[in-house]
């Protein structure tokens, strides 16, 4: 029986709060194609809405940082014919 | 003291597995509205189909004791 191989997408989305800390938004699953203007959309959601990632104070959200397409293979090996 | 978190629910396309993305630490005093928006917006970048967002509030029990003894 052959190995097992499984590919998967996640989209990780860096926010930079102003004292310069930065907290992470990992989706599973991203589509091909993601606009730029998306991205701005959101960023300007959340400077509206003072919407905080992690265990930050209330109006300290500063901009989207960065957003990275992660790739991952793994491969689940099988040993099942071993003794 | 109580915390916020979010989480989206949704299914992976082709799969119909279920998905669940947490959020931590949202802005608790953000309307449902603007969460479940926040929700969607955020799933609208994945392949994934949306299903709910929920709002999850934790209190540690250990400042409500303290707070009851006085």
């Amino acid at each position: 029986m052959a190995d097992i191989l499984v590919e998967s997408q996640t989209l990780k989305i860096e926010n930079l709060f102003v004292d310069g800390d930065t907290r992470t938004i990992t989706l599973k699953n991203p589509k091909s194609q993601i606009a730029t203007q998306d991205i701005t959309d959101l960023q300007n959601f959340m400077r509206a809405n003072n919407i905080i990632i992690g265990d930050k104070a209330e109006g300290t959200f500063g901009k989207i940082e960065s957003v990275k397409r992660i790739n991952e293979r793994r491969y689940y090996l099988d040993w099942s014919d071993e003794g | 003291m109580a915390k916020t978190d979010i989480k989206i629910n949704s299914t992976e396309l082709g799969t119909g597995k279920k998905i669940t993305t947490s959020i931590p630490y949202v802005n608790a005093t953000a309307s449902a509205a603007t969460l479940v928006q926040f929700g969607r917006q955020l799933n609208a970048l994945t392949t994934n189909t949306y299903i709910s967002t929920e709002k999850v509030v934790t209190t540690r029990l250990d400042d409500e004791e303290a707070s009851n003894n006085g």
